[in-house]
């Protein structure tokens, strides 16, 4: 695995779950997370 | 994906939030994760504004290569459902670990859709971060 730890920060966002409900990685941060995004493919 | 819900207690005992990041619909995407992974939360970028900022690109050749062949025949032969093709099957993936103070402490941009950082490498990462 190529780790790329940096001091790049990573880009904020704010999105719907599936219920249509807002989640904003910033607030998860906050409450002192580390936070795994996984971005998926198409869902095939 | 299968193998990170395995591992869900150690990655929150890790103190670590997992967000799934699709750009298919809410309908579908939820019912991809109830027959995936239904503890995970699964967000929805449907404009692909957030793969753009984090620089995932879209590639022909890099999904659908011998490589990615062979993956899905083995896939199916072990039982794998066809779902068929849902969005952009160019889009490539990616995988990250933000730290808490906003910093990168994992970017991985797959290459093709084999290409995801193994899950042993994710939680050894995140155990020496915790100490």
């Amino acid at each position: 695995m190529t780790n790329t730890e940096s001091q790049r920060r990573a880009p904020d966002f704010v999105l719907p779950d599936v219920n249509g409900e807002d989640v904003s990685l910033r607030d998860l941060l906050r409450a002192g997370h580390r936070v795994l995004l996984v971005f998926l493919r198409h869902l095939g | 994906m299968a193998q990170l819900c395995h591992n869900e207690a150690e990655l929150r005992a890790l103190g670590t939030s997992v967000l799934l990041i699709s750009f298919g619909t809410p309908e579908g995407t939820k019912e991809w994760l109830d027959e995936v992974c239904p503890s995970f939360p699964a967000l929805i970028d449907a404009k692909r504004a957030v793969y753009r900022d984090y620089e995932l690109e879209r590639s022909l050749w890099g999904s659908w290569n011998l490589k990615t062949l062979a993956y899905y025949l083995r896939a199916f032969a072990q039982g794998r459902k066809w779902r068929g093709i849902k969005g952009d099957s160019t889009q490539l993936a990616g995988d990250f670990i933000v730290n808490p103070n906003g910093s990168f402490l994992l970017e991985y941009r797959s290459e093709d859709p084999t290409d995801r950082p193994p899950v042993a490498d994710i939680l050894a990462l995140l155990r020496k971060a915790a100490g």
